[in-house]
């Protein structure tokens, strides 16, 4: 079951684990819109929705480390949204639940949200690959996978392996090296510790 | 009526077996048959299923989502919020490390003024004379001293001390019906003990070291450096009570008959189920509770509060005093950093030597000035005083375990 889309996961939820704030931000890149969509399903109002993916991002920051698996660390990411907005709609509805909604029908909403979770997730595994990559390769990726090409396949064909994030690697620094020109010492120890980073590659 | 954990982590895994079987990866015998049962379960379900096997409509839906959820400024707020710096290039620094800073705080204004790889500078001069650190083979033989290892010792009932590290894995010992394992630094507890005495262990970390604990109960306790926890191998009675000395962070199974007591010199924390920080090292003055979720009441043994999530409790000089909590900060050990708003360099010291296991000598008697920031737990100690010395307040000196500072 090693593929590369286990492996991948492994990497990033590992990275997560270790507090990197460059693994938080490819899980909200691939995660944000699966929360709102998911978050929707609570609060109609889209901006509150929004809002409440992004608190929940801020919210598991606090958490990293404490997750034993992968797919633990995403179900608390869709149960903190969920109970966020459980909390936001006790604040608000609580003259009109009273009056219309039965328990029966509550267990029914539950049911589907849970649902709505193995629906969602499975888009934001595939999410979580295509988000990593520059908007023309997310184009291709997509059509590709639209034809029928399994996640391998694609990456095959694109020609995503080690060499071209090596290459993308070293693009980054020469960027840092010129914006860090005019800060003395800082632009050595920067340096230093990003040579010991790439050294790792 | 609150969303059942064990359920969202199934669903999780079923979503996980969608993209298995739409991937055509391959799934063992119970992955099949559990994605089987689920499937048939209900219509609902088997629709869910087919439509994840519709290439199509997976890749418009996908378009439709990132197109509407504007991810890079969910990034942007989200950072914001945390206060840290979004990564230019996510792709090319996955490995980038997590960021650093330290510096002074202003204590009238009170504000983190941070360059853009999250520097900090007080502004001061930097010394002329301070050669560049250059990435000299010698260097880097040079032994740095390293942060925090999972290591501690466990001291059983009658007295028999095991030294804990992650290389010994496997099965401890028995404390009468009670299992104890060691696995890659975390110590669980098994079994049911209902005899009549009831055993004690404590599990204490040196400096230098960390460990994580799951107790019979399920609770699970993640101790910082310095620290020492007592605990009964099974808990039989009316209370669950443990009895702390430094610092621990703990996540209480709930249990609403038998609530959870963390007894320490000065504060008393009763829970029933929830997630909370306790910090009350010794040669600290004042110890703290923070709440993160649940509730949880805090005694001085004088008075007692109660704390809702977001609010610590801090005992100093006998005063209980309760207010809003940087939870973030509180806990920041556990997610892997130091953070300190408003700290003198002698707290920040106290904290560092507990981390690295160093001893730390003033080279005057008069340090003033407060510091703020963020570092890394995971840096080598060497590393870390270039951080510190990089903004030019004080100076540093390394004499095999012991850290001189310098004005």
């Amino acid at each position: 079951m090693l593929n590369k889309t286990t492996l991948d996961e492994q990497e990033l939820f590992r990275q997560l684990s270790a507090g990197d704030p460059a693994a938080l931000q490819v899980l909200i890149k691939a995660y944000y819109p699966i929360l709102s969509r998911f978050a929707e399903k609570f609060l109609p109002d889209t901006a509150l929705a929004q809002d409440m993916a992004q608190e929940t991002f801020i919210k598991f920051w606090q958490y990293q480390g404490t997750f034993e698996t992968f797919q633990g660390l995403k179900s608390f990411l869709f149960t903190v949204t969920r109970n966020g907005c459980l909390n936001l709609q006790r604040g608000r509805g609580r003259e009109e639940d009273k009056h219309q909604k039965s328990t029966v029908l509550r267990e029914e909403e539950t049911c589907s949200a849970y649902d709505e979770i193995t629906r969602l997730e499975y888009l934001g595994q595939i999410n979580l690959v295509v988000r990593r990559m520059p908007p023309k390769m997310q184009k291709i990726f997509l059509l590709s996978f639209e034809e029928g090409l399994t996640i391998d396949e694609i990456a095959t064909k694109l020609k995503i392996s080690h060499k071209t994030v090596r290459n993308q690697k070293y693009k980054s620094l020469v960027i840092l090296r010129n914006r860090f020109r005019n800060s003395d010492g800082s632009l050595l120890l920067l340096l230093h510790l990003l040579l010991k980073q790439t050294g790792k590659l | 009526m609150s969303f059942n954990k064990d359920k969202a982590l199934f669903a999780v895994y079923i979503g996980s077996l969608l993209l298995k079987s739409a991937d055509k990866q391959p799934l063992t015998e119970e992955e099949q048959k559990d994605l089987e049962e689920w499937r048939q379960s209900s219509q609902q379900r088997s629709g869910i299923y087919r439509k994840a096997l519709d290439r199509q409509a997976v890749t418009d839906e996908l378009k439709e989502l990132n197109e509407t959820y504007d991810a890079d400024q969910a990034v942007k707020n989200i950072f914001a919020a945390l206060q840290m710096e979004p990564v230019t290039d996510p792709v090319a620094s996955s490995a980038a490390g997590e960021r650093s800073y330290i510096g002074r705080w202003a204590a009238a204004a009170a504000v983190l003024i941070l360059l853009t790889a999250g520097w900090y500078f007080s502004g001061r001069k930097q010394h002329g004379s301070k050669e560049p650190i250059a990435v000299s083979r010698e260097q880097q033989i040079v032994k740095d001293i390293q942060p925090a290892a999972s290591r501690a010792i466990l001291t059983l009932s009658n007295g028999r001390n095991i030294l804990l590290d992650s290389a010994g894995n496997g099965r401890l010992a028995r404390q009468g019906a009670v299992t104890i394992d060691n696995t890659d630094g975390r110590l669980i507890y098994h079994g049911n003990g209902n005899e009549g005495s009831i055993l004690y262990n404590t599990m204490t970390t040196p400096r230098g070291g960390q460990y994580q604990l799951n107790l019979p109960d399920g609770s699970k306790v993640w101790l910082n450096a310095a620290t020492s926890l007592k605990y009964p191998t099974a808990f039989t009675g009316s209370e669950r009570t443990v009895e702390l000395n430094g610092e621990a962070y703990f996540q209480v199974a709930p249990d609403k008959l038998h609530p959870f007591i963390v007894s320490t010199p000065n504060l008393k924390i009763s829970v029933l189920g929830t997630q909370f920080d306790v910090a009350a090292y010794a040669d600290e003055d004042s110890h703290r509770a923070t709440l993160v979720e649940g509730a949880i009441s805090v005694s001085n043994g004088a008075e007692s509060r109660m704390l809702r999530p977001g609010e610590q409790a801090i005992v100093k000089d006998k005063d209980l005093v309760t207010g809003l909590a940087d939870v973030e900060k509180a806990i920041a050990w556990r997610t892997g950093f130091f953070a300190f708003s408003n700290t003198d360099i002698r707290t920040l010291m106290r904290e560092i030597s507990r981390w690295y296991d160093i001893d730390v000598a003033y080279g005057i008697s008069d340090f003033p000035g407060l510091y703020g920031g963020r570092i890394s737990r995971r840096l080598g100690l060497q590393e870390l005083i270039k951080l510190l010395e990089s903004n030019g307040i004080h100076h540093y000196r390394l004499d095999g375990r012991k850290l001189l500072v310098l004005p």
